[in-house]
This record gives C-alpha cells, structure tokens and sequence, in this order.
C-alpha cells in the first residue's frame, strides 16, 4: 500500500497524540473507541473554556489512521467541536490524500468524533 | 558525534543491490557491438559467446550441464514453465486420471498462484500442511506419493522464514516412488549448496536479482537424463531448442553469469558473516518485550534470515516508521509479492501463528553491506518504534 507524504508526516510526528501523563490529568473528557478490522481510534475532548477544546487521541492501525485521528484533533482545537462535527468522511480523504483503499478511515475518525461530540453534550 | 543516519537495506530477500561483477557485466555488453545471439554473423556470434559463458557459469554453481538451462525473466516464469509445462505435457495421450502434483501451503506465490489456477483447470493439486518451523512432514509426502502424482513441486528455502526444506531426502523420497521433482531455489542459489548432479532434481527455478545480478532475467534447470517432459509456454521462435521463446537479452544473461559466480565464490564466508550477524540481530530483537521468533533454529534455516513478530503494534505502522524514521530501514513484512496485495502473511498463519502475529512480522534479511554496527542501529529502532506506536495506543513499552 502506497501512503502519502501528507499522511506520513502526521504518522511521524504527530501533535496531538495523548501521552500517558495527559491522560491522567484530564477531569473531563469525552471520547470513543472506534473499531473495525482491529484497527481503533479513541478521541478525547476537553473544553478549555467558551467554544475553545483540548483534543488528544489514542489509535492503533496503520499510519493512515495515525494521521487522520491527528488531523481531527488539530480541526477541533482549530474550529470548535460543533465545525469539527461537521466534517464528513470524504473530508478527511481528501484532507490527508488517502488512496481510495484507505477512505474507511475517514469514516473511523468521523464515529469516533461522533461519540465524542454527544458525549461532551451530556 | 551526530547520529548515523545512513540507510539501512535489510530486504536482501525481495531483492539484493547490483554486484560489481554483474555491473561490469552490464556496462561491457551494453557498449560491446553484440547483435542477437541467434544470428550467425560476428556480432551476433559474439553474444552467443557472452550468453554460452553465462550458461557455464551458471550450470557450474548446481552442478548441471551448461545446455540444461533455460533462460527466462525471472524465477515466477521459470516455475509457471516448470508446473504449467509438466501439467501440459502429462495432459496429452490418453489418460485415465487428471495430472496430479503435490505442492506445500507455504510455497511462494508463483507457485502457489499457478498451481491454484491449474486446479481451476482440472489438475488435482495436494497440498502438504507443515509444522511450527514451517516443515513439511515427510510422512505426509510419503503418504501423497502413494497415489499416482506428475510433479512434486516445493521450494528450498522459504523466502519469509529462511526454512530450509531438506531437499536431498525429499529429493531421494521422489525418486524412489519415481516422481519429478521441481525446486523453487530463488532464495538458495548461491546461499546453500546446490547440486543437481548428485541430488536427484528434475527442475529447478532460478533467480538474477535475488543473488547480486539485474532484475528481469531467471533460469529454469531442466535435467536432460532421465528426461522430463515439458510443453513450451512462450512460443514464437526456436531459441532455447524450442523450450523458450524469444531473443535472448545477452546483457542480462552475462550478467547473471558472472554475478552467479561471484556469489557462489563467496558463498561459505559470506553465510559465515550473515548466520553471526543474524544471531546478533535475533539476540538484540529478542529483548524488546513482545518480540516472538519466527525463523527456524539455526539447524533449518537460511542464513540471512531473522522474522519477529511484534505483539502491541500495528505492522504497517511498525514497518513504515521504520522506513521513514532515521535511520531509513528498509525491511518487508513477508513476501514482497504478497505485500502488493495488502495481505498479512499466510505462510506464518500455516505456521499456526496467529493473524495478528502474521500481520505484525518483521522479515530482516541480511546482505552484502550489513555489519554489526547497523544491526545494532537496527535493533535500537525497533525498540524505539515499538515503544513510540504503543504509547500512541496508550500501552506499555
């Protein structure tokens, strides 16, 4: 499987992985397993204050869903849960450049962001 | 002192970088006057001379005789002539069973894929199951043999775990019940002994760019007494006694010749350096928690090969850190044919391995080029990899 350099340079650096320490520290948080093929994405959400998020992941499965779960962070801290909530599968294909064999990822991250969304809203 | 970033090629079974030999070979035949081989004036003489050079060079490293060689593009053709033209040949006349052929489960892809498209045509293929090192067990064959069979078709070495079949008895099992034998020795020409002379192998496939020579250019042995028969698979000209079509490409031959026999002239020091090397490699993987072998005792098994599954991570994730980190490694999960394919490796899962063990193996294959320094770079990686793509799952080191 060819990946590309967007998806390898979030696979290899990614800024919002949740470290150990990160996890402990978090008194709210929202997120969700996604799974399939056994491959998983686990978000985790936190409002710093008025319309302003914190979002860290957890994944395990190839470097595309590496970067996909970083790119939905960077969009949540960027825009907001309720602009993040907004993005479709599709977006992140195009997004990260995915080969048409990886556009199921897209749809991982997006459920993943889903719960997480409903979650925070509870 | 900044850290060696060099790249690391450790996919010495995918494919191995070009030898001098065989490089000069090239540059030599790509400016010499050569004309085609099968033309009787000077030029073409003398590429006759250059590919007549190469059959000996060839024939000499299995024992052969220089006019049992059949030229082809690679290994996969030369095993799709060797089954695909036994099958064609014992289809004809009157006959009152389908062809039959023992195989293994474990067989590279260019056997397995053709054997399974000759089932779809009719021909009863056996398929030998094999044991936790990837053996088949002898009894097994025995047992097929016992029923009329065409062709028993196994390869020497495997090409993701380094085992190493034992050929010899295979081979006399064979004879005994006077069945041919074809071998896929892509992965143990020039790293094993090969003698067709002595062990009784009806066919043999053969690979350039597997031993330091181009890609694009194999061989098929095919034993002259007691005679195998074979129907052609390329047609279209007489070159080769009509066993294989088409001009031959002189400066791919001259330079599997010579890199044949540079490799085989190297052989017994150079597995020397790669079973030392890949022990090291083995004894430094083993101490990264999670890390299971795959490869045989050193007993069974090829030189250049080490396989390790990594439990906890992810194996595309693993393997492409590990090509895009610093140090580059370059390194396959199983078969690169089968990596085309996206699939997690079957000869592991008929190892009795689980899938997510198959799906998560590393195949570290040594070479010319690798010393203990860049197996300990090596080694260091995984480690650091691994721990990088657990803690991005949130588990242990």
């Amino acid at each position: 499987m060819s990946t590309g350099s967007v998806v390898i340079d979030r696979f290899l650096t990614p800024a919002h992985a949740a470290a150990d320490s990160d996890i402990d520290q978090w008194h709210i948080e929202a997120g969700q397993y996604t799974s399939g093929n056994g491959v998983w994405c686990w978000l985790l959400v936190q409002p710093v204050y008025a319309h302003s998020y914190r979002a860290r992941f957890l994944a395990y499965g190839p470097p595309a869903v590496i970067a996909a779960a970083d790119w939905l962070c960077e969009r949540i801290e960027r825009d907001g849960i309720d602009a993040a909530a907004r993005i479709k599968p599709a977006d992140v294909g195009v997004a990260l450049d995915l080969a048409a064999s990886e556009r199921h990822i897209g749809i991982l991250v997006i459920d993943a962001l889903a719960t997480a969304a409903s979650n925070l809203g509870r | 002192m900044p850290p060696d970033t060099t790249p690391i090629y450790l996919d010495h079974a995918a494919t191995t970088p070009l030898c001098v030999e065989a490089r000069d070979c090239l540059q030599a035949c790509l400016t010499a006057p050569l004309g085609n081989p099968s033309s009787p004036h000077g030029p073409g003489q003398a590429a006759a001379a250059r590919i007549a050079t190469a059959a000996g060079q060839l024939s000499y490293v299995i024992g052969a005789q220089a006019d049992e060689i059949v030229w082809t593009s690679g290994a996969t053709e030369a095993s799709n002539l060797a089954l695909r033209g036994v099958a064609a040949f014992a289809e004809r006349g009157d006959r009152n069973r389908p062809v039959r052929i023992i195989s293994c489960v474990t067989e590279h892809s260019a056997t397995r894929d053709t054997l399974k498209a000759l089932e779809k045509q009719g021909v009863e293929v056996v398929w030998l199951a094999v044991d936790a090192q990837g053996r088949i067990d002898m009894e097994a064959l025995e047992a097929a043999l016992a029923r009329p069979c065409d062709l028993v078709s196994l390869m020497h070495v495997n090409n993701e775990t380094g085992l190493v079949h034992d050929l010899v008895r295979i081979a006399e099992v064979c004879q005994t019940h006077g069945v041919a034998l074809h071998v896929d020795a892509a992965q143990s020409l020039t790293r094993l002994a090969l003698d067709v002379s002595t062990t009784p192998i009806a066919l043999m496939s053969m690979s350039a760019h597997k031993i330091g020579g181009p890609p694009g250019i194999g061989a098929l042995y095919v034993r002259r007494r007691p005679r195998i028969g074979l129907t052609p698979q390329i047609i279209g000209g007489g070159q080769q006694q009509g066993r294989r079509a088409g001009t031959l490409p002189t400066h791919q031959i001259a330079a599997f010749g010579a890199a044949a026999a540079a490799a085989e002239a190297e052989r017994e020091a150079s597995q020397t350096r790669y079973r030392r090397l890949g022990e090291r490699l083995w004894h430094g993987l083993s101490c990264i928690n999670g890390v299971t072998r795959n490869h045989p005792p050193a007993a069974i098994g090829a030189a250049p090969f080490v396989n390790v599954s990594v439990a906890g991570v992810h194996g595309e994730a693993l393997r492409t850190g590990l090509a895009y980190g610093q140090p580059n490694i370059a390194l396959s999960g199983g078969s690169a044919c089968s990596a085309a394919r996206g699939a997690s490796s079957y000869v592991l899962r008929a190892m009795g391995r689980s899938v997510e063990a198959a799906a998560a193996s590393l195949r570290l294959t040594l070479g010319p080029g690798i010393d203990a320094a860049a197996v300990d770079r090596v080694v260091a990686r995984v480690a650091e990899e691994t721990t990088r793509l657990r803690a991005l799952a949130g588990r242990p080191a």
